[in-house]
């Protein structure tokens, strides 16, 4: 079984700093971590190795220093990593994004299983998954917290709102992942050295893939960023306790206080 | 007598009670009797609340003209009761002389100045928000010590030159303190830089602010080679700033103090999962040789057990990681990786790690500093838990506390040191966990004693593992203090002849024994 996981080095904490001039997010002295959905994603792709055989691969679209994210996911246990850098990627939306994966995709040759975490916790767009199964014109599940494989039928459990679907599938799919999925391993120390040691991460430039240029990077994205700014923190609200009359008469008294009635 | 031998005091501010921010009665703030040593103080009679050096000046001179005495408080993190009020009529918080530090650039190195009353967590959080450095202040800066108390004070830290895991790289908080003001016991003030004020063969100069010279002259006293926090560090050339720096207060009150900066480096993480049996000390030694790291922590088979009982309890809250075997010890491990050496670094990892028998794969490693706070809260987790079961053990006996050891030892006594332990607990029958800093010889054994009995036993075995620690060139306190808990073993570190230079030294700055009385000296 061939499974290609698509990560993202993300921030490791929220309270990221926003470059008003540019609208971009300051990363400098911000340390990163891979997206936490896509560590699950990670654990399920090994888990399905490890039952019934096969190849893990990873894919990461960042500036070089994403590299060691890729590392980290072969500490994990997977078995070769590609690291997609160029300049012309920059600015990517998640259109541009999940176009640029899915020529990585191509290249890659066969795969039988694609698993994206869900949602990047520094967009929180959950859109890099669904697009990249449109783009390779595979069936996709989101929001899988379960899955079982028997023979070539996977049998996967999705969270809808407040309950849940299961769906069959057969492969070729593409699955995203969310946390409740699993718990992700620990990466090891010896699988450490053999990624040093065998050169397991190669690098993918633009003109290593099939791509059309006018697609990639800011130029083909056809969302732009415009703004970029901390929502206002809105008060604390206010929850009144007591039977349904007494609620009802401080709810009254409240508003005719702040002038509202 | 010279410029470089001579302190010079300013004036000490006009005494003062009446300043409201300067003073409160007791009663409302029973959380300042006690710290973490659990040790019981005596409501003193005044709480004073300085917000500046001035404000201590003024209560200092205050307290001096009534004949008083003073217990310095901080957080209030220290675990030999050096900040509990005992046998004085005041406490002197230092807790609000806070306000925003400054970064400043000095011939291309950086220091932070800040108050006394900011908390390491407060440094942190300002070193990491970049928004009032100036342009050309160096990505990463950080103030490298790390005790594990993220809410203590820098003038605790100071007055206990406070170390962490780190320390086996960066050294203790002494070495990273560039300048302090200084209240002293009449309420004069000192600026001390570091580098300027030594003392000239064993002797040197306070001028007082009206003229009056005093001299003071000593001997030096042995320091083991080793972390060491117990008394005044005496050198007959030493730097004047570093009898304030471990000082525990006793010799002044610290209000202000600019701290050196450097850069973060890029790290590998590591925790390596060992047999029970495997030979600590011998492994610290080997990866010791041959490379550079920034730490190098252990906790024993007996500390996994009591995680994993915390982990049945408390789940992933714990920060306990779920594993499958809990019968082996673990290393922790922090690599300084510089620009291109991560790839040999690995590799000698890797072989220090075959040769020592160690087998990589059981491991947990990474290079983003998000695993550094996880294996942080794995880690913390052990202190957390042993306090949580002594708290249980005594509710049904009152008065037990568990007795955690703080010597350490040179790295080439470390395989007696630990084997002395584990005898001394086995012989004794007693529970332990031992952890801590196997890098810079330094375990902490936590006794857990079951009944009064054992904290008898335990006692005692603290007092022979010391007595042991020092025969082998070793500290009987080497990161947690002396206090007003552990002044028996001043005589297990030194003479007679020691304790009184450092006697002399108390007399000279403090003659009536105003400050922190009972902390180092009964």
């Amino acid at each position: 079984m061939r499974i290609i996981v698509p990560i993202k080095q993300v921030p490791g904490i929220t309270d990221v700093k926003i470059n008003k001039e540019r609208g971009t997010l300051e990363r400098e002295g911000v340390f990163s971590i891979i997206n936490p959905d896509d560590k699950h994603a990670l654990e399920l792709a090994l888990e399905l190795k490890s039952k019934h055989s096969g190849e893990v691969i990873i894919v990461t679209m960042g500036p070089p220093q994403a590299k060691e994210a890729l590392v980290e996911a072969l500490a994990m246990g997977g078995d070769k990593a590609y690291l997609v850098s160029d300049r012309k990627f920059a600015g990517a939306d998640t259109w541009a994004t999940a176009y640029t994966l899915s020529k990585v995709v191509e290249k890659l040759g066969h795969f039988d299983l694609i698993i994206c975490g869900s949602q990047a916790i520094d967009g929180d767009t959950a859109q890099v998954g669904p697009q990249l199964a449109g783009f390779l014109k595979i069936p996709q599940i989101t929001y899988v917290r379960k899955l079982e494989l028997k023979g070539k039928i996977l049998t996967a459990e999705r969270i809808i709102g407040n309950g849940h679907e299961i769906i069959e599938a057969s492969m070729p799919v593409l699955l995203t992942a969310v946390g409740e999925l699993n718990t992700p391993r620990f990466p090891r120390i010896d699988l450490i050295f053999e990624a040093f040691r065998e050169n397991k991460v190669e690098c993918l430039k633009a003109a290593d893939l099939k791509i059309d240029e006018a697609l990639i990077g800011l130029e083909g994205s056809p969302t732009k960023v415009k703004k970029v700014f901390n929502p206002k923190k809105r008060e604390k609200g206010l929850i009144l306790e007591g039977s349904p009359a007494e609620v009802a008469e401080k709810t009254v008294s409240l508003l005719r206080d702040s002038g509202v009635i | 007598m010279n410029a470089r031998n001579v302190l010079s005091a300013l004036k000490a501010q006009p005494p003062d009670l009446r300043t409201a921010q300067n003073y409160v009665s007791p009663g409302c703030h029973e959380r300042y009797l006690c710290d973490e040593s659990r040790m019981a103080g005596f409501p003193p009679a005044r709480m004073w609340f300085p917000t500046d050096t001035a404000g201590v000046s003024a209560a200092l001179a205050w307290i001096s003209e009534c004949n008083e005495r003073a217990a310095v408080s901080g957080a209030r993190t220290g675990i030999a009761g050096g900040a509990v009020p005992y046998g004085a009529e005041n406490l002197l918080s230092t807790e609000r002389i806070v306000y925003k530090p400054m970064l400043i650039e000095r011939n291309g190195e950086w220091f932070l100045k800040t108050g006394a009353g900011m908390t390491l967590a407060d440094i942190q959080a300002f070193m990491r928000n970049r928004d009032s450095f100036p342009d050309h202040a160096p990505a990463g800066l950080y103030y490298p010590v790390d005790p594990t108390e993220t809410s203590a004070s820098v003038g605790g830290m100071i007055a206990s030159d406070a170390s962490g895991a780190r320390t086996l790289f960066y050294g203790s908080t002494r070495i990273w303190v560039n300048r302090l003001t200084v209240v002293l016991p009449d309420g004069s003030i000192l600026d001390l830089e570091r580098g300027k004020f030594f003392a000239q063969a064993g002797k040197f100069y306070l001028k007082s602010p009206n003229g009056v010279v005093d001299d003071c002259a000593f001997s030096g006293v042995r320091i083991p080679g080793t972390k060491h926090v117990a008394g005044y560090r005496l050198s007959t050339d030493m730097d004047l700033i570093d009898l304030f720096i471990g000082g525990e207060g006793t010799l002044g009150v610290v209000t202000d103090a600019e701290l050196r900066l450097t850069a973060a480096p890029e790290c590998l993480y590591v925790c390596l999962f060992a047999g029970v049996d495997h030979p600590a000390a011998e492994f610290a030694a080997c990866l010791k040789q041959r490379m550079p790291l920034l730490a190098l922590e252990y906790m024993d088979r007996a500390s996994m057990h009591l995680l994993r009982n915390f982990r049945d309890s408390a789940s992933a809250a714990s920060g306990v990681p779920d594993l499958t075997d809990w019968d082996l010890s673990v290393y922790y491990v922090e690599i300084p990786l510089d620009k291109g050496n991560a790839r040999e670094r690995v590799d000698i990892l890797k072989s220090a790690l075959t040769d020592s028998g160690l087998d990589p794969a059981d491991s947990w490693a990474g290079f983003s500093p998000s695993y550094l706070d996880e294996m942080k809260r794995f880690r913390h987790a052990l202190p957390e838990r042993v306090n949580q079961l002594i708290a249980d053990t005594g509710k049904s006996l009152p008065g037990l506390t568990k007795i955690g050891t703080d010597m350490a030892v040179p790295d080439h006594a470390l395989p007696a040191m630990m084997e002395t332990y584990s005898q001394g607990i086995s012989r004794e029958g007693l529970q332990s966990v031992t952890f801590g800093h196997l890098g810079n010889g330094h375990l902490h054994v936590n006794i857990l004693p079951r009944s009064m009995e054992e904290v008898e036993k335990g006692k005692a075995l603290y007092r022979e593992f010391a007595r042991y620690a020092v025969s082998l060139g070793g500290s009987v306190a080497a990161e947690h203090g002396i206090g007003r808990l552990k002044r028996d073993l001043m005589s297990v570190q030194y003479n007679p002849d020691e304790i009184s230079e450092m006697l002399k030294i108390k007399r000279f700055f403090d003659p009536q024994f105003r400050l922190n009385p009972g902390v180092l000296f009964a």
